[in-house]
């Protein structure tokens, strides 16, 4: 439970193996490779490889999204479980040789092309015989309709356009317009015009709110247009079809594509981490982060497969940034989620991964509150955590999952909640397990939030104090963590008295004020220390006091545990009342929209208040936790290892 | 017959104005997530996160509201036998919720709109994004609070 030690190290070879070695680092995936290079380049050869890699790996991606639209669909159950094929070297090598990638990536191209052509010419085609139906009266070639002397337009009008159409005709008695035929609210006309006021009267056909039907580029009658578009359509369909069927026979391909990108990521990573090394005639030296306990069996690892070479380490310089990695058990581990999301501990500090953990499990329970929903996430996280197995990112979430539903159960036990059902209605042997009925008496219930709170801001001055103890700054653990804790302690009683209005007996509060008042001298004197000039000192020790507003809001932010629980607790309600109002519905019809009302009201009020749970016990953890004792933004570890992606190498005896 | 229509308006406040800033402020992130999601697709999911997160305030409301109208039948009274004051009463009861709702959320959704910038940026990020949108919500849910609080001091009589 805490940040791994890092050490730096040194490895200095022959040249001659430099690549055995950088690959050899790259299956180990302990050191982060820092830059030892002096030059800071490895050189162009190195940076033109990098490229071709890059583009390859690029290609073989492009082509392998592009095929897997063909490809079978994993269902979900396997899309969460499955993990990546298997491969060999060998295999790479079988495959590298008879996958030509560019092209079957410029195959692929063509045929996206080709398909997107197809689609684009066919829906031309179809606007296209659309417009001509209602040409079709004409029987010339749409060619031979100008002459040298006059020229044809086609137009149509709405209805309601007609008259100003006509007024344009009867103004230009050298103009003639002939309607060829109406629909849809629509005439459609032939207007012929001499050559010099053709675009006189265009424009002022289109003043009249006329469209223009452009036929110029057109060849044959309408008739003969439609039947030879018609007959293209069918064309285009089968070639798009032709593309399509080459595409699912090519997606065979696909795990090929993704095994070779895997492989040509992998090359380009070796290609790229040598620019790192500082390399002589002779010689290369690598430099980089390794934790610790890495180092032995590393170096064990390195002795065995060569001789020649020299290994340093040492451990982290004033000033240098050491990497972050954090060491957990793996209960504790999938907290560490909740932790990056704040930030890794600075190097040196306290991973506060463990000391978190119950806490936000216990808040994520109070603010959803209910055993029903709890019984739901429970269920849920652990279907998809046993029996379908899900990995990455999402198992470590799923595992917070099942802890804090696992937990609300109790939390809504102890509070009477089961999906809203009023607990005048629970039987009698749940009713007696209700401790505390938050709807009932929301006092009670935020009392208990508050001092879940005390709890959890003393917790983290304690550990505050136990950094300081460790470090041998004991006056500072005594005389200012110990002492604030003691004054929090004492003020407690005396708040609960005398703003929430609670009883407390008398002698406890004496000795709560006394204690209070005691503890808050020797604060006093004790905080004159911190300045060299004794005036300055005293002024600003008595201004630390206001530091007590702090920890009152502090507290105060807990009540987020109550508010957030009977929201919970009162939506559930509306969601049952809301479908029995809808059993008053006729016949059957009554039942199914209840049962629809209560499913989908349910399913919503889960999702928000889990999204609001996790998000607002995790709040508590960085704003009224983390600032007594922790800061935060370290660099994460980031080693050098294989990044694969879809496939795992499996090892064989001659590799 | 007053005292009962002030006690509707004051559950209609809490709903309303809570519901009007969670309105406003779903709103905001949406039209900014959906700038990001033009770019890239694939952040769907988490940028739909950061536009829910404005979406409590409206629930919060409606707490109150339910607050409110079981108080009043847990009494079993006719409408007509709520006093005036009791009314006003309730009317001030309602109002943190629904101004702290209205406001709070408004600005949440701004910060969630520039947490969608961030996400755009930088998606590994998303957690200190809700962060730091849940830290507007904080004055959301001590209106509720509040006026969980004052509802409780409410007596017939």
């Amino acid at each position: 439970m805490s940040v791994s030690r890092m050490l730096k190290i040194q490895i200095l070879a022959h040249a001659a193996i430099k690549d055995a070695l950088a690959a050899f680092l790259r299956e180990a995936g302990v050191i982060e490779v820092t830059d030892a290079s002096v030059d800071g380049f490895a050189g162009s050869s190195a940076a033109d490889e990098a490229e071709r890699y890059a583009r390859l790996l690029e290609r073989a991606e492009t082509a392998a999204a592009y095929l897997e639209r063909y490809a079978p669909k994993p269902t979900l159950a396997e899309r969460l479980s499955g993990g990546p094929v298997e491969v060999t070297s060998a295999d790479i090598e079988r495959i590298l040789a008879e996958t030509d990638v560019e092209r079957i990536a410029g195959r692929c191209q063509e045929l996206e092309a080709e398909i997107r052509r197809c689609r684009d010419e066919k829906a031309w085609a179809i606007d296209l015989v659309r417009e001509l139906r209602h040409w079709t009266a004409i029987e010339r070639p749409l060619e031979s309709l100008s002459t040298e002397r006059c020229e044809t337009q086609l137009w149509s009008f709405a209805d309601a356009a007609a008259d100003a159409a006509a007024a344009v005709f009867e103004r230009r008695p050298h103009a003639h317009g002939e309607t060829v035929s109406r629909a849809g609210g629509r005439a459609y006309l032939a207007a012929i015009a001499l050559r010099e006021e053709a675009n006189a009267v265009a424009e002022e056909l289109k003043q009249a709110g006329g469209a223009r039907f452009a036929f110029e580029k057109l060849r044959g009658s309408p008739a003969e247009i439609i039947e030879r578009e018609s007959g293209r359509a069918g064309e285009l369909d089968a070639a798009a079809e032709r593309a399509e069927a080459e595409g699912r026979e090519t997606a065979a391909v696909r795990p090929r594509l993704l095994a070779l990108s895997d492989h040509f990521r992998e090359r380009r990573s070796l290609v790229e981490v040598e620019r790192h090394f500082h390399r002589t005639e002779r010689t290369v030296l690598i430099e980089g982060w390794i934790r610790a306990v890495d180092r032995r069996r590393l170096e064990k690892e390195i002795a065995k497969r060569w001789g020649d070479l020299e290994i340093m380490t040492r451990g982290p310089l004033e000033g240098e940034d050491a990497p972050v990695s954090l060491e957990n058990g793996p209960r504790v581990r999938p907290f560490e989620f909740v932790l990056t999301l704040y930030g890794r501990p600075l190097y040196g500090e306290i991973d506060p991964t463990p000391l978190l953990a119950p806490f936000f499990v216990l808040f994520f329970a109070l603010c959803l509150s209910d055993a029903g929903y709890g019984a739901v996430l429970t269920a849920l996280s652990a279907f998809l955590l046993f029996k379908l197995r899900i990995r990455g990112g999402v198992r470590n979430l799923m595992q917070l999952m099942l802890a804090g539903g696992a937990l609300t159960i109790a939390v809504g036990v102890f509070t009477g909640g089961y999906f809203g059902v009023s607990p005048e209605k629970l039987p009698p042997f749940m009713q007696r397990l209700v401790v505390i009925d938050p709807l009932a008496d929301p006092m009670k219930m935020l009392n208990v939030a508050f001092l879940i709170g005390v709890v959890h801001i003393l917790f983290g001055m304690g550990i505050k104090m136990a950094v300081n103890l460790r470090a041998g700054l004991w006056i500072d653990a005594v005389f200012d963590d110990l002492c604030w804790m003691l004054l929090i302690v004492a003020l407690v009683p005396l708040g609960y008295a005398g703003i929430l209005g609670g009883r407390v007996s008398p002698p406890i509060l004496f000795y709560a004020s006394r204690g209070a008042l005691a503890v808050a001298a020797v604060l006093f004197v004790t905080g004159i220390r911190k300045e060299r000039n004794r005036f300055l000192g005293a002024v600003k020790s008595l201004l630390r006091f206001y530091g007590i507003t702090g920890y009152f809001g502090d507290v105060l932010s807990y009540a987020r545990l109550l508010a957030l629980g009977l929201a919970t607790g009162a939506i559930a309600i509306a969601i049952n009342g809301i479908a029995q109002m809808a059993t008053g519905l006729p016949a059957i019809a009554g039942y199914v929209a209840a049962g629809l009302i209560l499913l989908l009201g349910h399913a919503f009020n889960l999702v928000v208040n889990i999204l609001g749970a996790f998000v607002h016990s995790a709040r508590l953890q960085y704003l009224e936790f983390f600032n007594k004792f922790f800061t935060g933004g370290g660099r994460e570890f980031r080693p050098f290892r294989s990044e694969r992606r879809y496939t795992v190498l499996r090892k064989t005896v001659d590799s | 017959m007053l005292g009962f229509a002030l006690l509707v308006i004051g559950a209609a406040l809490a709903a309303g104005l809570a519901g009007c800033g969670s309105a406003l402020g779903c709103g905001i992130a949406g039209m900014a997530a959906s700038g990001v999601v033009s770019e890239d697709p694939n952040k769907f999911g988490r940028l739909l996160l950061l536009q829910a997160l404005p979406g409590t305030q409206g629930i919060y409301g409606l707490v109150a509201l339910f607050m409110i109208v079981n108080k009043f039948a847990s009494w079993g009274i006719e409408p007509s036998a709520v006093p005036v004051r009791t009314g006003l009463e309730f009317l001030g009861a309602a109002l943190p919720i629904g101004l702290a709702g209205l406001v709070s959320g408004v600005y949440q959704g701004k910060v969630c709109a520039a947490a969608c910038s961030l996400v755009a940026k930088r998606p590994g990020e998303v957690g200190k994004g809700l962060v730091f949108g849940v830290v507007v919500e904080t004055y959301a849910v001590l209106g509720l609070l509040a006026t969980i609080l004052l509802l409780q001091r409410i007596t017939i009589g």
